[in-house]
C-alpha cells in the first residue's frame, strides 16, 4: 500500500539523539514525515509502558534513541534501556508486534546523518509491514 | 496548586520563512484554536523577537490564559526565552510547553502538506500535554569559577589568557608537548606580514607564566560529566620521561640520542630524535620522549628484556651499554644467547619486512665478550641490609633470585643438592649447546656479588626450614626444579639398558659418560629428547632414532634443534608409540611399538594420536631412553609440608609466588612444570621482588602500571626507515665434524656482525630506553619509567579550541604530491620560509637550488565536489602571502592559480594589489595536472604546470621549479572525541556546531560548553583570537552570575504508591535514592538527583516519577500526537 | 573462464592485435567468444551531438550479448569501452532513453537491459589471473626490456573504478608479471594520443605523442606497450614527424606473446612501423 503513512513516535533522549536530531534539521538533512519526536531526559526513562501507550494510541512503530554505551549523560541509564528492550521484544512480538516496528538505537549528538539514515530507513520498513491493527496478529 | 479550569493559549512562529516556507502556519493556527481548552491561537512572523514575546505576554494577560504552548525552533534553542516569557506574563514557567515544527519539520520535510500536517499533530502533542503540567520551582546551583580551555593554539591561548588576566583559575589542556598549535609554524602572517613567532612566543611566555593558568600539556582529555557550573572532567597525562621541574632545555640528550626519525613537526621536511622539542622557543621549554609503547620483542620476553635497547647501543658499537641493559633484566647474557628460544624475534616485526633480528645471537655476543674482557657489568648495588635470604636450588629461577636479591643489598646463601650449580643448565643441557666454562663463568659473576652457593647439601636432610631460621634466614625461595623421569607405564620399563632422558644427560654431564649401545632409540618430541639423542650421537652410538607419537607438526621441540638433530644423522620415526619392552635375563634387547593415526584435537589443542590396530612392530635396540617429560620429587615437597598440585607442582600465588607458609615463595619449573630457562629467569625476579617487598613491609609489592603495547602491524615510517642489511648467519661447526666431540656447535658472531644486526633494528617503540640521553642529563631529568597519569578537574565551563589541520593531497595524484619531491604543502613551504624551519628560511629545491620559478595552485581539497566543498577562506591570503616572501628572497616569477580571489578583510584586498603591482601572475583556471614532462629540453629537471586559462581562454603549460598546494583546512583530529565528551554536534564537514549561525557563534546548545577559532570553521588569525575573547567573556559571565538555576526535574516518590521494593535505590547511578527504615519507603535526595528517570522507568507500582515528564504527560503528548 | 568478445572496427587492421590476442587468450584459456553480428560502437563522435544512434549503436552490442547470455562483455580497444560504459551509464540514468533506445532495438527483437559488465581484456588478466598461472607460461626471459605502459586517456576515465585515474598500476603489474621491468616514474601513461584528431589536425596532436615518446625515452624505456589500437596507430606512426629517436609501440598481448616465446605468425611485428627487435 503505497498511499499508507505510518506513524511512527520516536522518544530520543534530551543529550544525544534529540541534539543529532535538531542538527539532522540544521544540516537539512530530508526525511520522511512520519516521525513525531517526543523528548525525555534519558532513554533510561523510557518505561516500557510508554512504547505500548504508543501502540495502544495507534503508532504503527517506535524508536528509543540514547546516547552511546559509554556516552550516556546519566553514566548507565542508556545501559537500562538497554537491558529493558529484549524483554519489551520478547512482549510485543507475543503481543503481535511485529519486531521491525520497534527499535532502540544508540545515536551521539554528532550522528546526524545516521539519524535521518535511521528514520528513512524505518520508515520504509514499517510502511512495508502496513498498518498496526491489534486485531490482527503479524 | 493547579487551576481550575485551562485556558490555553498557542502560538505559530514562522521564524521568517524557515517555518511559514514550508509550513501552512495560518491553518495551523487556525487548527489549535479547535483543540479543547484552547482560548487563542496565534502566528507570527517571530515569536523569538521582542514584539512575538510581547504578543504572547500580553495575549495571556488579557485573555487570562494559564498554559502556554509555543510551535517553533528546537527547544534547546528557545525554551529559556519562552519560558521566561511566560513567567513574565504571569504563569509559573512550567505551565508552558514547546513543540519544535523548524528542525523537526518544515526543515526536513518535503511535502508542505505532510509538513503541516505534522506540525498540527505536535502542536496538538504539546497542548495535551500541557494541561497536564505543574507548578515547579528551579532551584539554583554554584558555578565553579574555573574554567577548561582544551587545546593551546593561538584561540586557546588567548580566552585562557583573558579568564586569567581576570583572576580566574584555567586549566589549558595541550595535547602537543608544547604549545602554539598551527600558528607558531608559520612565518609570516598576512597581510601585515608580521612574523607569527614574533607575534606568537610573547603570547607562549605569558602562558606558561601565568599564575593562574595550570598548563597541562601533552594531556589530552578523557572524559566529561556533569553540568553547566559544575563539570568533572578526567585528564590524561601522556608519559613524557621527561621532568618539567627539573629540564633545563639545555639540550645535550639530543645528540646523545641514537635514534632518527622524520620530523612530524617540520611535515617531514626534516628528522629528529626520540627525544627533543619543536622548536627552540616552545613553552614548556622542558624536552619530551617520543615512546609509542612497549616494543613486541620485549612485550614477547617473559623476563621482559629490554631487546630493542640493547640491540640499538650495539648497532652503535656501544657494546658495554648495550650489556648494562641486558643486565637490567637478564642475569645471564651468554647463556641466555645460546639457549633461549627467543619468543622475542618471533614478534619482531622486521621479521615481516624480510628476517626478524638475530636478536638472541646478538645478546650471546654481548655476553661472550664480556666474559673475554673478564668483565662483569651489572646494575649498581645497593648498600647491604639486614634479612638473610635461603635459595634452595641452584637452577636459573634460584640463581636470578639470588642475583636480583643481591642487587638490592641482601645476604643470599643457595643450597644445591648437586655437587655443581646451574640445575638443569648444567646437568641437562649437554656442552655442545652450552659449554660449562661459559655457565661457570656467569655463575661465578654472582658469587663475585656475593651469592654463597653451597653445592651438595641436601634441603630437609642435610639444613631445614627450621635449622636455617634459627641462623636467621627470614625468607626462602624453593626452586628445585624437575629432574626425575616421567615413567612409560609400558611392560619391562625396568630392563637393564633402559635409562631416563634427564638421568641419561645428568649422568653424562657430571662423569662425562654413559654406557650407551649402538642401536638407541629415543622416546618423545621434546627437547629433552633431542638432546638425549644428539648426546648419544656424541657417546658413539650408531643408530639414533627418534620415536615420536604424533607427526613432527606437534613436535614440541624447537625446529632449529630438530633440524640440527636430522643434519648430525638422527632419524625420526613419526606417529608411533611405544607399546612394550622385550628383554632377555633382565637386558633390553627388543622394542614393540604401534603406528599411530592422528584423531580430534585434544585440550592442548594438538590433534590426539589414536593407534592403529594391528601395526604392531618390533625392533631390535641396545638402549631406550624414555624421554616423555619430568616431575618434581613428591616425597621432597612433602617433607617440607608444602602443599602440591596434581602434578605434583608446588602450589604458589601467581602474582607474588608465596607459598600458603608465611616468607616461604616458590618459583620455576617445580611451580611452572616443565617450562623455559627464561621463564625461569623471570620467576626469579618475580620472587626477589615479592621476599624483598615481605621482608621490607611484610606484604604484598604496590603494582606498577604496566606499559600499553605498541601494535604489532609494520607501519610504512617503519619500512621506510628498514636499513638494507642481511639477517647475519651464524657461524658453525660443519655437521660431520659435530657429533664426533661434545664441542660447540655454534661459534658465535664478530662484532661486525653484532653491529650490523643492531642497525637492521626499526625501532617501531621510537625511544628504545637505551639510557643514552641519562646518561648525558646533568641534571638528571630524564625518568624512562615514567607513565601515563589520570588528573581529575573540576570546572564551571569549558572552551573548546582543537583547531584544524591541513587537508592531506595524497588522493590528488594529479598533483604529484609525494611522487615528485618539489610539489610542497602549503604548510610545509611555510616551514621552508620560517627561520627556524629546515632551511633556516632559505627558499631552496631539495637538491639546494634557489628557484627561478614557483607554481601556488588554490583551492587544493577545497571548493571541490569530490572533497571538502567548503571555501577554506585563508587559502587564497596565504598564498599570496607565500607568494610575496618568494618573490622577496628568491626573486622568482610566481604563478598563482586560482578559481577565485577571495581578499575580504581588513587590508586583504589592498594586499592583492600589491601582489598584482609585484607582477605575480594570477591564472585563473583550476589545474589539470602537475607532469616532470617539459616540452622545452631547456627546461628538463623541472615541473610542467598545465592549466586552462580561463581568461584567456587557452591551455597553458608552464615549467616551474616549485609547486606549492594551497591545502584546505579540515577539522583537527579527535574532535569528534571531544564533541562527544562535552555533548556537542558537529556539521557534514566535521567542524562543530554553534549555537545560532548568527546569534550564538560561540555557545553551543550544551550550556557552560564555548567554542573558538577554527574547531568551529576554518578562519584566519584575528577572527581566531576574536572568537577567543568572546568565549572567554562568556566563560566569566558565567562565572560573574555565580548561580545557575538547575530544573526542577528531578524524581520524586509517591509514599502512598511505595512498596519499598528498592528497585529505585539499586538502580540509582548517583545513589540519591534511599530506603528510609521510619517510613519504609524510598525517597529521593534532590540534590543528588540528575533525574535520569532511570528509577521511574523501573518502579513496579509507578511510585516514583520525574517531575515535568510524569507518566501522565507522556501519556497525554502521545495520545495528542496520535489521536 | 567464457567472456563475450567485442572486438570493434579497427581490431582486425590493427598491427597484430588480432593474431597475439587470439594466441595469448588461448594460452591463459580466457576464452574470447565474439558477439555474433556486432556492430561499430559509433566510438565518440556521436557523443558531442547529444544524438539518440550514439546510444543505440553501443546498446544494441550490449543487447546482442544479452541475448547471446553473456554476462560479460570484454574489449581490446579503450574508445569500445568507454562508449560502451558511458552508453550504460546514460541508460541507467535515463528512463525515456532507455525506453526509445529499446524501440529501435526491438525492430530486430533486441532489448536492452543493463545487465552485461563491460571490460577490457588486460584489465581481465590482472584481475581474473592468478600472476603466479601467467608467469607459468613465460618462457623467454626478457629481464633486459624495459616498456613503458602507455594505457590511453579512455581506459580509467571518467570513472577510475579500475585503477588510479591519473597513475594505474595495472599493466605495470602485468609486464614485471611477464620479467620485464617498468620505468616506475613514466608520466605520459594515461596522456591522450589525440585519438581520431590525427587525421584532421596533425599539427596539433604531434605535440601530444611528442610527451608520450619523449617521456618513455628520458626514462630509459626501449618499448611502449598499448591497449589501444588507435593509441598503437598514433604513436607508432606519428614518430616519423617527431626529432626523437624511435620507439616501437607494441600491444600488451604481442608483449605478452613474445615472453611466452610466440612465433612471428601469432605476434606479426613486421607489421610495426618502428620495428621491435629482440636483442
Amino acid at each position: 500500500m503505497s498511499d499508507f503513512e505510518p506513524k511512527i513516535i520516536a522518544f530520543l533522549c534530551n543529550w544525544c539523539a534529540y541534539v543529532a536530531a535538531d542538527t539532522a534539521g540544521i544540516a537539512r538533512y530530508k526525511q520522511k514525515p512520519n516521525v513525531r519526536v517526543i523528548r525525555v531526559l534519558c532513554s533510561g526513562m523510557v518505561d516500557p509502558s510508554y512504547v505500548l501507550k504508543a501502540f495502544a494510541a495507534g503508532a504503527d512503530a517506535v524508536l528509543v534513541g540514547g546516547c552511546h554505551p559509554g556516552d550516556c549523560h546519566y553514566i548507565s541509564g542508556n545501559f537500562k534501556a538497554m537491558r529493558r528492550a529484549p524483554l519489551l521484544k520478547k512482549l510485543l512480538t507475543e503481543m503481535g508486534v511485529a519486531s521491525g516496528r520497534f527499535r532502540l538505537e544508540w545515536i551521539a549528538a554528532s550522528d546526524a546523518p545516521q539519524y535521518a539514515e535511521i528514520i528513512n530507513e524505518m520508515c520504509e520498513e514499517v510502511a512495508g509491514l502496513g498498518p498496526l491493527s491489534p486485531s490482527i496478529t503479524e | 496548586m493547579s487551576y481550575s479550569k485551562p485556558k490555553v493559549g498557542v502560538y505559530i512562529c514562522h521564524c521568517g520563512t524557515n517555518i511559514a516556507g514550508k509550513v501552512d502556519v495560518v491553518s495551523v493556527a487556525e487548527y489549535a484554536g479547535t483543540l479543547p481548552f484552547v482560548e487563542s491561537a496565534n502566528e507570527y512572523k517571530f515569536m523569538c523577537s521582542d514584539p512575538g514575546q510581547q504578543l504572547l505576554i500580553d495575549d495571556v494577560r488579557e485573555k487570562g490564559l494559564n498554559r502556554v504552548v509555543v510551535a517553533s525552533c528546537s527547544p534547546r534553542m528557545h525554551e529559556k526565552t519562552f519560558r521566561k516569557a511566560t513567567q513574565t506574563a504571569g504563569i509559573n514557567p512550567y505551565f508552558f510547553q514547546m513543540a519544535c515544527i523548524r528542525e523537526h519539520d518544515s526543515w526536513v520535510t518535503e511535502d508542505p502538506v505532510k509538513a503541516t500536517a505534522k506540525a498540527k499533530n505536535l502542536v496538538r502533542g504539546a497542548v495535551s500535554r500541557v494541561l497536564h503540567h505543574e507548578v515547579l520551582f528551579s532551584g539554583v546551583a554554584d558555578v565553579n569559577p574555573n574554567v577548561l580551555v582544551i587545546g593551546g593554539g593561538i584561540a586557546g591561548m588567548q580566552a585562557a589568557l583573558d579568564i586569567a588576566d581576570a583572576g580566574k583559575k584555567v586549566y589549558l589542556v595541550e595535547r602537543e608537548p608544547s604549545l602554539g598549535g598551527n600558528m607558531l609554524k608559520f612565518d609570516k602572517t598576512f597581510p601585515t606580514l608580521d612574523c607569527a613567532a614574533c607575534i606568537g612566543t610573547p603570547k607562549l611566555v605569558s602562558v606558561g607564566q601565568h599564575e593562574n593558568i595550570e598548563l597541562m600539556s601533552y594531556c589530552e582529555v578523557e572524559n566529561v560529566e556533569g553540568f553547566v557550573g559544575n563539570f568533572e572532567v578526567r585528564v590524561r597525562q601522556k608519559a613524557r620521561y621527561v621532568r618539567l621541574d627539573k629540564c633545563t632545555g639545555c639540550g645535550d640528550c639530543v645528540e646523545a640520542c641514537p635514534i632518527t626519525i622524520p620530523s612530524a613537526y617540520e611535515s617531514g621536511l626534516k628528522t629528529c630524535h626520540a627525544i627533543g622539542r619543536n622548536f627552540a622557543q616552545a613553552i614548556p621549554s622542558a624536552f619530551s620522549i617520543q615512546r609509542m609503547g612497549m616494543p613486541p620483542c620485549q612485550a614477547a620476553c617473559p623476563a621482559g628484556v629490554n631487546a630493542v635497547g640493547y640491540m640499538t647501543l650495539t648497532g652503535l658499537g656501544k657494546f658495554d651499554e648495550a650489556i648494562s641493559v641486558v643486565r637490567e633484566r637478564m642475569p645471564f647474557a651468554a647463556i641466555c644467547g645460546r639457549i633461549c628460544f627467543h619468543p622475542c624475534e618471533d614478534a619482531c616485526k622486521r621479521g615481516q619486512l624480510d628476517k626478524p633480528l638475530a636478536i638472541c645471537h646478538t645478546k650471546r655476543f654481548l655476553g661472550d665478550l664480556e666474559l673475554k674482557r673478564g668483565v662483569f657489568t651489572h646494575p649498581p648495588m645497593k648498600e647491604p641490609r639486614e634479612g638473610k635470604v635461603g635459595v634452595v636450588g641452584a637452577g636459573p629461577a634460584g640463581l636470578s633470585a639470588a642475583y636480583y636479591l643481591a642487587l638490592e643489598g641482601y645476604p643470599v646463601t643457595i643450597f644445591e643438592k648437586l655437587p655443581v650449580a646451574g640445575g638443569m643448565l648444567a646437568v641437562g643441557i649437554p656442552d655442545y649447546r652450552l659449554p660449562r666454562d661459559i655457565l661457570e663463568a656467569e655463575i661465578k659473576n654472582l658469587m663475585d656479588m656475593g651469592v654463597t652457593i653451597k653445592t651438595g647439601v641436601s634441603f630437609g636432610r642435610d639444613v631445614t626450614f627450621d635449622s636455617l631460621k634459627k641462623e636467621d634466614y627470614r625468607a626462602f625461595f624453593i626452586a628445585t626444579g624437575l629432574h626425575r623421569s616421567l615413567s612409560m607405564g609400558i611392560e619391562g620399563e625396568d630392563l637393564e639398558g633402559v635409562i631416563g632422558g634427564t638421568d641419561l644427560l645428568r649422568s653424562v654431564s657430571l662423569n662425562k659418560d654413559a654406557s650407551i649401545g649402538d642401536r638407541v632409540v629415543i622416546i618423545g618430541g621434546g627437547n629433552v629428547a633431542i638432546d638425549a639423542a644428539r648426546t648419544c650421537l656424541r657417546l658413539g652410538a650408531g643408530d639414533v632414532t627418534i620415536l615420536y607419537r604424533r607427526s613432527q607438526a606437534e613436535m614440541p621441540a624447537h625446529d632449529v634443534e630438530v633440524e640440527e638433530a636430522e643434519g648430525e644423522g638422527v632419524k625420526f620415526t613419526f606417529l608411533a608409540a611405544p607399546t612394550r619392552l622385550i628383554g632377555e635375563n633382565g637386558k633390553l634387547k627388543e622394542l614393540e611399538f604401534l603406528k599411530m593415526a592422528l584423531g580430534e584435537p585434544d585440550e592442548s589443542g594438538r590433534r590426539r594420536p589414536t593407534p592403529v590396530e594391528g601395526s604392531e612392530t618390533i625392533i631390535e635396540v641396545d638402549n631406550v631412553v624414555p624421554a616423555i617429560g619430568q616431575m618434581p620429587e613428591a616425597e621432597f615437597l612433602a617433607g617440607l609440608g608444602l602443599e602440591a598440585d596434581p602434578k605434583g607442582r608446588i602450589v604458589t600465588d601467581e602474582e607474588t609466588l608465596a607459598t600458603p607458609q608465611s616468607g616461604i615463595f616458590a618459583g620455576g619449573d617445580c611451580t611452572l612444570g616443565p617450562a623455559s630457562f627464561v621463564e625461569a629467569v623471570a620467576h626469579g625476579r618475580q620472587a626477589a621482588e615479592s621476599i624483598q617487598s615481605f621482608l621490607e613491609h611484610g606484604g604484598l609489592r604496590e603494582v606498577k602500571p604496566k606499559e600499553k603495547h605498541l601494535d604489532p602491524g609494520l607501519t610504512e615510517e617503519e619500512r621506510k626507515r628498514a636499513r638494507p642489511i642481511q639477517r647475519q648467519k651464524m657461524p658453525a661447526l660443519a655437521p660431520d665434524r659435530r657429533n664426533v666431540n661434545f664441542a660447540e656447535v655454534e661459534l658465535g658472531f664478530t662484532e661486525e656482525m653484532a653491529m650490523a644486526e643492531g642497525q637492521r633494528c626499526l625501532n617501531c617503540s621510537i625511544c628504545c630506553q637505551c639510557g643514552e640521553c641519562t646518561r648525558k642529563c646533568g641534571p638528571q631529568a630524564i625518568d624512562l619509567n615514567d607513565h601515563e597519569r589520570i588528573h581529575e578537574l573540576d570546572v564551571g565551563s569549558i572552551i573548546v579550541a582543537t583547531g584544524f589541520k591541513i587537508f592531506d593531497p595524497t588522493p590528488l595524484t594529479h598533483y604529484g604530491f609525494g611522487r615528485y619531491p618539489e610539489v610542497y604543502t602549503s604548510l610545509q613551504f611555510e616551514r621552508l620560509n620560517n627561520a627556524t624551519g629546515p632551511t633556516e628560511g632559505k627558499i631552496l629545491t631539495k637538491d639546494g637550488r634557489v628557484p627561478e620559478k614557483v607554481a601556488i595552485i588554490h583551492c587544493v581539497g577545497s571548493r571541490d565536489q569530490a572533497y571538502n566543498k567548503y571555501c577554506s577562506r585563508v587559502c587564497c591570503m596565504y598564498s599570496m602571502k607565500l607568494a610575496h616572501l618568494v618573490k622577496e628572497k628568491a626573486a622568482a616569477e610566481i604563478y598563482e592559480f586560482y578559481i577565485d580571489i577571495r581578499s575580504p578583510g581588513k587590508g586583504y584586498e589592498e594586499f592583492y594589489n600589491r601582489l598584482q603591482e609585484e607582477g605575480t601572475h594570477f591564472i585563473r583556471g583550476k589545474v589539470a595536472e602537475v607532469t616532470d614532462i617539459v616540452d622545452d629540453p631547456a627546461d628538463n629537471g623541472r615541473l610542467t604546470v598545465v592549466a586552462e586559462d580561463t581568461l584567456a581562454r587557452k591551455i597553458r603549460r608552464i615549467p616551474v621549479d616549485m609547486v606549492v598546494l594551497s591545502v584546505g583546512l579540515e577539522a583537527a583530529d579527535g574532535v569528534e572525541d571531544v564533541a562527544r565528551m562535552v555533548g556537542i554536534s558537529l556539521d557534514a564537514d566535521g567542524w562543530i556546531n554553534e549555537l545560532h549561525p548568527k546569534l550564538g557563534p560561540l555557545a553551543t546548545p550544551s550550556d557552560g560548553i564555548f567554542i573558538a577559532g577554527c574547531c568551529q570553521g576554518p578562519k584566519d588569525i584575528p577572527d581566531s583570537v576574536a572568537q577567543a575573547q568572546g568565549a572567554a567573556a562568556l566563560a566569566l559571565s558565567l562565572i560573574s552570575r555565580g548561580k545557575i538555576e538547575i530544573e526542577p526535574t528531578v524524581a520524586v516518590v509517591n509514599d502512598r504508591l511505595c512498596t519499598g521494593c528498592k528497585t529505585c535505590v539499586e538502580l540509582c547511578a548517583y545513589s540519591a535514592v534511599s530506603f528510609s527504615e521510619e517510613k519504609k519507603t524510598a525517597f529521593v535526595n534532590d540534590v543528588l538527583c540528575k533525574g535520569c528517570g532511570t528509577c521511574a522507568a523501573a518502579c513496579p507500582v509507578a511510585a516514583i516519577s520525574v517531575q515535568h515528564f510524569t507518566p501522565d504527560q507522556i501519556f497525554a503528548e502521545i495520545e495528542g500526537i496520535l489521536t | 573462464m567464457k567472456y563475450g568478445f567485442f572486438p570493434g572496427c579497427t581490431y582486425e587492421g590493427s598491427a597484430g592485435y588480432k593474431e597475439s590476442t587470439e594466441a595469448v587468450s588461448q594460452i591463459l584459456h580466457t576464452e574470447l567468444v565474439e558477439i555474433e553480428g556486432w556492430n561499430c560502437c559509433g566510438a565518440t563522435s556521436y557523443w558531442s551531438l547529444e544524438d539518440l544512434p550514439a546510444v543505440v549503436l553501443p546498446a544494441r552490442v550490449m543487447a546482442l550479448a544479452e541475448k547471446q547470455d553473456f554476462k560479460e562483455v570484454v574489449n581490446v580497444c579503450n574508445a569500445c569501452y568507454s562508449t560502451l560504459r558511458k552508453a550504460q551509464d546514460k541508460l541507467a540514468k535515463d528512463e525515456r532513453l532507455m525506453a526509445q533506445v529499446n524501440e529501435a532495438l526491438a525492430e530486430e527483437g533486441l532489448s536492452y537491459t543493463g545487465s552485461t559488465k563491460i571490460r577490457h581484456y588486460m584489465e581481465v588478466l590482472v584481475n581474473d589471473l592468478d600472476p603466479d598461472d601467467i608467469k607459468k607460461h613465460v618462457k623467454v626471459d626478457l629481464e633486459a626490456l624495459i616498456v613503458a605502459p602507455y594505457y590511453g586517456c579512455q581506459l580509467n576515465r571518467p570513472w577510475g573504478d579500475m585503477d588510479d585515474r591519473q597513475h594505474p598500476v595495472m599493466m605495470d603489474r602485468l609486464i614485471e608479471t611477464l620479467g620485464a621491468s617498468v620505468p616506475t616514474d613514466y608520466s605520459a601513461k594515461t596522456l591522450c594520443c589525440g585519438a581520431s584528431h590525427v587525421m584532421p589536425y596533425e599539427k596539433n596532436c604531434l605535440p601530444l605523442v611528442k610527451r608520450i615518446v619523449g617521456d618513455a625515452l628520458s626514462k630509459g624505456a626501449r618499448a611502449i606497450s598499448t591497449v589501444c589500437p588507435l593509441c598503437q596507430f598514433n604513436v607508432d606512426a606519428s614518430q616519423s614527424g617527431l626529432d626523437l629517436p624511435d620507439i616501437p609501440v607494441l600491444f600488451f598481448t604481442q608483449l605478452l606473446g613474445l615472453a611466452f616465446g610466440l612465433e612471428e605468425k601469432d605476434l606479426q611485428l613486421k607489421k610495426l612501423l618502428v620495428p621491435f627487435k629482440t636483442n
